[in-house]
Order: C-alpha cells, then sequence, then structure tokens
C-alpha cells in the first residue's frame, strides 16, 4: 500500500458517513436517470424503474464492496470484537474483577522478581564483549578456601605468560574520602592496571583515561580518573573538571578524564567512582604493590579458545609463576575461572538461585492464576455455549469465534498489565528494603530496562493467550447441530472435562508451593534459632576506621583507646569492647598454627580463625568462659604472648587440658593458652564449629581499624544514639551509617532467607487461594446448570447426605487427581532447593503429606458453600422453570 | 481500462454518463451490471487514479464528476500498451492460414 494510499484510506475513515451518504446519492440519481432513459424509450413508469432496479444491480452489496475497498477490514473488526469483549466483561463483573486482581497481581509480582533477576543475573558490565570475561581465582588447600588475589609481581609475570587469554587486567578496591577543598565524599576507589580501560574497551566522555604510562613507575603519575556519577554529583558535570587537583588518601591526584555514563568501576555490583593506578600501593595499603597479594584478575577468553583448555594452560603457568617466585605451592591448589561477565564481587553467585528460585514460584503463581481462569471461563462458557452454537450456525467464521474470545483475554490480560506496571514498582521498591545490605548494590540496576520491558510483554500476552486459547479452542469446537435439531444444547456441556484438569493442575502445584513454603519458612526458623555461641541482644557495634583518615599509628591508638574508655563509661553501657572482625558478615582472618602432632596428611599445618580482642570482649559478646581467665588491661605482648582458644581449638588441637599449653602461630609467634571460650560462628551462620584463636589487642597493638561493641542494659536505640556522639566527639569525619545493633546486622545476614521464606508463603498463599476460588467457582457453576437434576432428584426422594455427596463427589475427583499428582512434584521441587534448606530433609514425606491434608481441607472448605446451596434447591421452582 | 478510456476522451463525467457511453460505444455488446461501475470507481479513487467532484448536471442535479489524474493517464497508457501487446499476439495466432 503506497503512502497517498494510506493517506486516501485515513481521509475515508475520517469522513465515512460523508462518504457513505454521497455513495448513496450518487447511486440513486443513476438509478432515476436510467429510469428516465428507460420511460423515454417507452416504459410504463413503475417498469421502468424495476428495469433500471435490474440494469443496475443489488444496490446494498454494491455499496458494501465500495465501502470494503476503502475500510481498514481488520481495524473494524478490531474494534467490533474489542466492543463485544467489553459488554461481555461488563456483564460479568465477579469474572473481570477476579481476572484482572489475580493477574495484576501475578504479573506486578513476576515482573518485580524478573527486575531482580535480570539485576543480578542476566546484567552484564557495561564493556566490551563481557561474555568473554573471567576472573581468576586460586583454591587455598591450607585454609580450604578461594584466593581472590595476586600480587603485582605475579600479575606483571601472568599477563605475558601462555594463558590462552587475549589479555588480563589487575585492579583492587578500596573506600576512601575524595576531598575537593573543604568537601569530601566517600567513595570506593579502584586501583587498576595500566591497560583496564584499553582492555575493557571504555572511552573517555571528557579528558583521557589512564593508560600503561600511568602504571610504569610507582608513586609516578598522579593521574586519577572519575566516573559519570562523580562528575555530576561532586563536581556539578563541569567541563573543566580536567585538570582539577583532589585528594585521595592525603595524597594530592589529579583529575583526567571522566569515564562515559553507566561504567562505574570493574565490579557490576559495586560502585567504583574514581580509578587511579596499582602504582599508589604504597598510599593505599601502606605496602609496595609487589609485596602482598592484593590485586583481582580479569581475563578475556581468546575467541576459539574453550574455557577448559584456557583452565589448565592457566593451571600450568600460573603454578609456575608461584614456584618462580619462591611460593610454596601445592600440586592442588588450582587456579580457576570463574564467569566475570559482571566483573569483581559479582552478587550471582549468593543472590542468583534465590532470585531465580522465586523467579520461577511467581511464575508458576501466574500460570496458576491463568490455568484458574481459564478454568472458570470453560465452565461459564458452556452456558454460552448456545450463543456460540447459534452465531456458528449462522454463519459465523470459527476463526471469528476464536478470535472474540481471544480478544476478551488479551484485553482482560492488557487491562492487568496496566496496573500491575504501576504496582510492579512498589513491590520492586518493597523487595529492595528487604535486601537490606545488597540495596545499595542493587538498586540502580532494578531500575526497568529494555530486557524487563520485554519480560513484562510477553508475560502480559502469554497470560493473555494462555487463559484464552482453551476457552476459545473449545468454543471453536462447538456443534451447532444439536441446537439446530432439539433447540437444547445441554447435552454439548457433558464433553467438556478440560476445566476439571486444570482445577486439578492448580490444586498438584499449590501442593507444591505450599511445601516449598514450609521448607523456606522451616529453614529460616531453623537459622534463626542456631545457637550462635553469643549473645546478640542489647550489643550495639561501631565500625571506627581511623585509618582512612590522616592518622599516625600513635594517634591512631591514643584515639582508640580513648574511645573504648569513653564507651565504657556511658551510663547504660555495662561493658565495651574493641575486636578485628565482625562476626557473621563473612570477614575472616586466618593463620597457621604449628602444634607438635598436629599436621594433616600432606603434611600441610593446621589453621585456625584468628580475632584480635582487646579485653572485655567475651563479657560484652556474651561468650562464656569456659576454663582460665580473660585478657586484663595489663596483658602485655611479651615474647610469650598471651593467646585465648575457643573449645573447638582446644578439642582438636590441644589434647587433656589446654591451660598453660605453648604452641607457635603465624610465623614464630610462641603463645601459651591463658583461656578457654565457648565456640561461636565465626564467618557464616551454616558453617560447622570452626577453631578461633584470640590475641588481645591491648597496648601497641591496637588496630586502626577495628569494630567497638557496647553491651548495655537499656534498649539499644539510647545507646545508638550516645555511641554515635562518641564517634562525633572523636572526629566528625568518622561516618555514622556504620553504628548498628548486633542484631539488626544478623537479620541482614539473614536477608535472602528471609525474603525467600516471606515470599514463597506469600505466594504459596495467593496459589491456595487462587485454587481454592477456582474450585469454587467451578463447583458454584456446575451444580447451578444441573439444578434441574437435583431438583427432580429431590422430588423423587433423594436425602440432603445424598445431595451433598453428589456435589463433593465431584470435587473429590479433581482434589484427590491434583494430591496424587502433587505430592511428587512437591517432592521433586524439595530437592530442587535443596540447597537453600538448612537442617531439613528435602523430601519429608509427612511434610510432604502435611501440606496435601492442608489443601484437602482447603478444598473441602471450597466446596461446602456450592454443596450446602445445591441442598436448599427447591424442587417445585427448580422444575417449573423448564 | 474502459473507463479510464472513456474518460480520457470525454474529460469529466458522472457515473451514469461514463456507464451509458460504454454501453453505447460497445454497441451494447458488454453488457455488465451498471452498479458494478460505482466500486470499481472507488478502486480507481483510492488507486489514485481518478478525481471527484461534485457538479451540476444539465437536469440540474447534484452529481459526482470523475477525471483523469496524471497517474491514471500513465496507467492508461500502460494498459493500452499491454492490451495492444496481447491483441497483435493473438491477432498473430489466428492468422488464416
Amino acid at each position: 500500500m503506497s503512502i497517498g494510499e494510506l493517506w486516501r484510506r485515513l481521509q475515508h475513515l475520517a469522513r465515512r458517513d460523508q462518504i457513505e451518504n454521497e455513495m448513496e446519492e450518487e447511486m440513486r440519481l443513476h438509478l432515476e436517470l436510467r429510469a428516465s432513459r428507460l420511460r423515454e424509450e417507452g416504459l410504463a413508469a413503475t417498469e421502468a424503474v424495476y428495469a433500471a432496479r435490474r440494469r443496475f444491480g443489488n444496490v446494498t452489496g454494491l455499496r458494501e464492496q465500495s465501502h470494503d475497498i476503502w475500510a481498514f477490514r481488520w481495524l473494524e473488526r478490531l474494534s467490533a470484537d474489542v466492543k463485544l469483549a467489553l459488554r461481555n466483561s461488563r456483564k460479568s463483573p465477579s469474572f473481570t474483577l477476579l481476572a484482572v486482581g489475580s493477574l495484576s497481581l501475578g504479573l506486578a509480582a513476576s515482573t518485580a522478581i524478573f527486575s531482580f533477576v535480570n539485576a543480578i543475573v542476566l546484567k552484564t558490565l557495561p564493556v566490551q564483549d563481557a561474555s568473554r570475561l573471567v576472573v581468576l581465582r586460586q583454591r587455598n588447600e591450607t585454609f580450604h578456601m578461594e584466593n581472590c588475589c595476586f600480587s603485582h609481581a605475579f600479575f606483571r609475570e601472568f599477563s605475558v605468560a601462555d594463558t590462552g587469554l587475549d589479555g588480563v587486567l589487575a585492579a583492587s578496591s578500596n573506600d576512601v574520602d575524595v576531598v575537593d577543598g573543604d568537601r569530601r565524599q566517600a567513595v570506593t576507589l579502584e586501583l587498576v592496571s595500566g591497560n583496564y580501560f584499553r582492555m575493557l574497551g571504555v572511552r573517555p566522555q571528557l579528558g583521557r583515561l589512564l593508560d600503561e604510562s600511568d602504571d610504569r613507575v610507582e608513586n609516578g603519575s598522579r593521574a586519577c580518573v572519575i566516573s559519570d556519577r562523580l562528575w555530576r554529583g561532586m563536581f556539578g558535570a563541569s567541563p573543566g573538571v580536567v585538570g582539577r587537583r583532589i585528594v585521595l588518601e592525603k595524597e594530592p591526584f589529579q583529575i583526567v578524564g571522566v569515564s562515559p555514563p553507566g561504567f562505574e568501576g570493574a565490579a557490576l555490583h559495586d560502585r567504583r567512582d574514581v580509578q587511579v593506578s596499582t602504582a599508589w600501593a604504597q598510599a593505599f595499603y601502606g605496602t609496595t604493590r609487589d609485596n602482598f597479594r592484593w590485586l583481582m584478575l580479569i581475563g578475556r577468553l581468546r575467541q576459539g579458545v574453550p574455557l577448559a583448555e584456557a583452565a589448565a594452560r592457566i593451571d600450568r603457568s600460573g603454578m609456575a609463576i608461584e614456584r618462580g617466585h619462591g611460593l610454596q605451592v601445592s600440586d592442588s591448589d588450582h587456579f580457576l575461572l570463574r564467569d566475570g561477565s559482571q566483573g569483581f564481587d559479582s552478587r550471582k553467585e549468593k543472590l542468583g538461585k534465590p532470585v531465580l528460585l522465586l523467579l520461577s514460584i511467581v511464575g508458576l503463581v501466574l500460570f496458576m492464576a491463568c490455568a484458574n481462569l481459564a478454568a472458570l471461563w470453560l465452565v461459564r462458557s458452556l452456558e454460552r455455549v448456545r450463543e456460540s452454537a447459534t452465531r456458528v450456525a449462522l454463519g459465523a467464521t470459527r476463526w471469528a469465534i476464536i478470535r472474540q474470545f481471544l480478544t476478551q483475554s488479551l484485553l482482560l490480560s492488557a487491562a492487568s498489565g496496566l496496573l500491575a506496571w504501576w504496582m510492579a514498582q512498589f513491590f520492586v521498591a518493597g523487595l529492595l528494603r528487604m535486601m537490606d545490605t545488597e540495596r545499595e548494590a542493587l538498586a540502580q540496576h532494578v531500575k526497568p530496562d529494555p530486557m524487563v520491558l520485554g519480560f513484562f510483554a510477553l508475560a502480559v500476552i502469554g497470560s493473555g493467550l494462555l487463559f484464552g486459547v482453551l476457552p476459545a479452542l473449545r468454543a471453536w469446537r462447538t456443534d451447532p447441530m444439536p441446537l439446530v435439531q432439539s433447540g437444547s444444547i445441554h447435552a454439548a456441556g457433558k464433553r467438556a472435562g478440560a476445566y476439571r484438569v486444570l482445577i486439578a493442575v492448580q490444586i498438584a502445584v499449590s501442593v507444591a508451593l505450599v511445601f516449598t513454603a514450609g521448607l523456606l519458612a522451616q529453614t529460616l526458623k531453623n537459622l534463626r534459632s542456631i545457637d550462635l555461641g553469643f549473645r546478640p541482644q542489647n550489643v550495639v557495634q561501631a565500625e571506627v576506621d581511623l585509618g582512612r583518615l590522616d592518622y599516625s599509628e600513635a594517634s591512631a591508638e591514643e584515639a582508640m583507646r580513648n574511645l573504648l574508655l569513653r564507651a565504657r563509661s556511658l551510663p547504660e553501657a555495662q561493658s565495651a569492647s574493641l575486636s578485628n572482625i565482625n562476626l557473621l558478615t563473612g570477614s575472616m582472618a586466618a593463620v597457621v598454627v604449628r602444634i607438635p602432632g598436629h599436621a594433616d596428611a600432606k603434611g600441610a599445618p593446621p589453621t585456625s580463625y584468628f580475632t584480635k580482642v582487646s579485653s572485655g570482649y567475651f563479657r560484652t559478646m556474651g561468650i562464656p568462659l569456659r576454663a582460665g581467665s580473660d585478657f586484663t588491661t595489663q596483658t602485655r605482648a611479651g615474647s610469650e604472648g598471651e593467646v585465648i582458644v575457643n573449645e573447638q581449638f582446644a578439642r582438636r588441637y590441644l589434647e587433656g587440658d589446654p591451660l598453660g599449653k605453648a604452641f607457635t602461630y603465624g610465623g614464630s609467634r610462641k603463645v601459651r593458652v591463658v583461656g578457654v571460650v565457648g565456640t561461636t560462628k565465626y564467618r557464616w551462620l551454616r558453617e560447622d564449629p570452626q577453631p578461633i584463636l584470640y590475641v588481645p589487642a591491648i597496648d601497641g597493638a591496637f588496630p586502626k581499624s577495628a569494630f567497638l561493641q557496647v553491651r548495655s542494659t537499656e534498649p539499644p536505640e539510647r545507646v545508638l544514639a550516645q555511641l554515635r556522639g562518641l564517634l562525633q566527639g572523636t572526629d566528625v569525619r568518622l561516618p555514622l551509617d556504620r553504628v548498628t545493633t548486633l542484631e539488626a546486622q544478623l537479620d541482614a545476614a539473614l536477608a535472602a532467607e528471609r525474603l525467600l521464606a516471606l515470599l514463597s508463603t506469600a505466594l504459596g498463599s495467593l496459589a491456595v487461594a487462587l485454587a481454592a476460588i477456582g474450585l469454587y467457582g467451578v463447583l458454584s457453576y456446575s451444580t447451578a446448570r444441573r439444578t434441574r437434576e437435583i431438583g427432580i432428584r429431590v422430588a423423587i426422594g433423594a436425602q440432603r447426605g445424598s445431595i451433598i455427596g453428589m456435589v463433593l463427589g465431584e470435587c473429590a475427583w479433581m482434589v484427590i487427581a491434583g494430591i496424587a499428582a502433587g505430592l511428587p512434584l512437591a517432592m521433586f521441587s524439595g530437592k530442587l532447593i535443596q540447597s537453600q534448606l538448612y537442617g531439613l530433609p528435602a523430601a519429608d514425606l509427612p511434610a510432604t503429606a502435611l501440606a496435601g491434608c492442608f489443601l484437602v481441607l482447603v478444598s473441602a472448605c471450597a466446596a461446602a458453600l456450592p454443596a450446602w446451596r445445591a441442598t436448599r434447591v427447591d424442587p417445585v421452582s427448580a422444575l417449573r422453570y423448564e | 481500462m474502459l473507463i479510464l478510456q472513456t474518460l480520457a476522451r470525454h474529460g469529466e463525467m458522472h457515473g451514469f454518463e461514463i456507464a451509458d457511453s460504454i454501453q453505447q460505444l460497445s454497441a451494447e455488446v458488454l453488457q455488465v451490471e451498471e452498479g458494478s461501475l460505482y466500486p470499481a470507481l472507488q478502486r480507481m479513487l483510492l488507486k489514485g487514479w481518478l478525481k471527484a467532484e461534485w457538479g451540476k448536471t444539465s437536469g440540474n442535479r447534484r452529481a459526482r464528476y470523475y477525471r483523469l489524474s496524471p497517474a491514471g493517464r500513465g496507467r492508461l497508457d500502460e494498459e493500452i500498451a499491454q492490451y495492444r501487446c496481447v491483441s497483435q499476439a493473438i491477432g498473430r495466432i489466428l492468422q488464416p492460414v
């Protein structure tokens, strides 16, 4: 269709009525002129009119034909379908309400959760070809963990070794303050290798980025690159920012460029706003870059080199380099390649599985909502089968009937979609709040993007088609013959059992969802009731990081000691202490201990977790002292220092009475055990008891950055405020948002589990509610249809019991089939989510049976009302109706 | 083609005149339903081959007058060329032996 044609068509559409009239006028003129001509030829007046008509043909048909030439046929058909759909929806408000309600809830929840799946699993770094990036790690046999970091010397040799990688970059991040004149802002700084920007394919939006020349000499080039976000936030997007001097960690730097919008370092779920070269390790870590393992490495897989081959080559080269450096490397300390498409510190590993699990649950619920609507609609369309049959008999094409059903279902899903899109924003905000500590990392990534929009559109259209297609097919099979023959078409309904299957499917899915929700809720409960080994109640903790501020060793120690003293003298404080480890956040320190007679089969020495504590730590944390004594303020770090070990340490490494036993740890520090304390959880809630070694952080050993704990008698709110005041009094530059109660911190550690438990319970309940509504609806309709039959039965003497039995019998068929299918489904889903569970068998038969019983109960309730109503059928009015 | 040719010869005409003219010129050989002229006219309007304007007949009745547009003239030439081509071919085939 050419443009001119389209334009003429549109004009026609706009003045359709006028054109119709003109056409009619034109044809009338023709007829009259022909008639008068015929009269002139001698025909009688009336005869002439008829003859003219005969010669002209079918006036109405011709007019319609002309009309069809112009019109957008499909558009008119669509508008007719939409009008009919709207009228149908208005005529059955309860169905429309249920459809819009359940679909919009389902669509909103799935869109919200998909936003998180997108942010956590699907998104990649905004760099060139992120899918081929890999993160290099190394297994550490001694400490049973993965090493993330390597020295700069290793990096230099590794980047030219035979690795099957197209390039390797190194980076490390550090929290610092950006100081510009008297303004100060906390940011995450990234120290990067010279090839960093080139390898990632990032181009500057202003100035230049860092390159190899900036990274050559230690403490040489003072160039730094800032992110678009920092440029806008702190420097008002001023183009004069290039060349500006800022101070990072006491060192002046010069801004040489601004990275493009969206790029915030080589870590998708982190915000790294400033990049300087690795040549500045001394300034930020206090030692030269070759001296310690601090750099994480990202490589780019060469095209055509399979991952396994690259991994083998990397393992060989990496080991050779480390051995060349004189490091002791065990043969099982393999180098590993991890997915690097999201850069460093990706949350995919930790949150990927939970959000995917949630997405599948919410997907099932959405599917159930569709099945539910399809079932209800099927039952209803049995009542309308007469209408369909009439339409077919009158010559409606089957396609026209299907189209009408699908128009209505798509219209409903589109309306629900509008509502859902609006609701989804609130769901996302709510989910973010529940994500707690991950909120900051994810907030910028959960905003709607084309991916989310695409998913949403697909979900809306998919659910519309899904619940419309079965009723449409049912109508398509409508056979008009019975209607034509007998005027009654009730018989046609008997064959339509599809809705029963749909209800059974819903019950099966509900059993599985209820069971899953139960498992996840029980997991959360189990995790909550784990014996931590310490009492977090009424303990407030502050992170004090003087290392970031311009303190010398001596002044930091002085400030730390004063802070501890003042915390102890707070009116509400029972006790206060310092430590260098924040429990249950994954942070850790570990040392090798050398105890005669203890080494594993391969001769590797045993290891232990390690915490530096001030005196009073055990009292503050509520860790019981089992033997010996706590450190005192007089404890001195002498040649043979004093240490305290936990029970697990004593049990595993020290035979007999542990008190007084001597051993060495780290390099060759000789220590003697003065006390034994209860075993606490250390890194994670789910870990097995681990040996922990406590060394005193007293005199000369105060760390520059530490955690300050205060136990109080009062509710922690007041102590929180007082502690903030204390920090302000110590140094106004200390951040106040790192003061929190231990309980809040533990809650944050369980955020993912709580999210899972809560959402799966909510979605499970929604599923059960939907199944109940579906069952109720289907039974109501079918008993209503059987009113006459029931009337006859009552009239010939059926008892109430048998009527109830009849209705419940119909229901029981669906419920039993549903539960029979649901139990194995539940067991299977339990197996699927096993990795998310704690302290529970995945396939617990009694628990599954419980979920089944619950569904039976719910189904019975849903069936009760229709059954009761059936018994109230008055035989006289039921029979008179026909 | 017939309609286009008729309009090309006579300039402006209304529906009845066109039908009449075609019938007379073909000496009543081509007898079709006169009404089918109108959908055909509409199709040509849509294609842009014709222009239509309302005017008065000799009997002072309102009527829609059609005339060829430049595009319509082009189309007519095309059709005539095509027709000649076909009719020559048929003519050759039917030559007396």
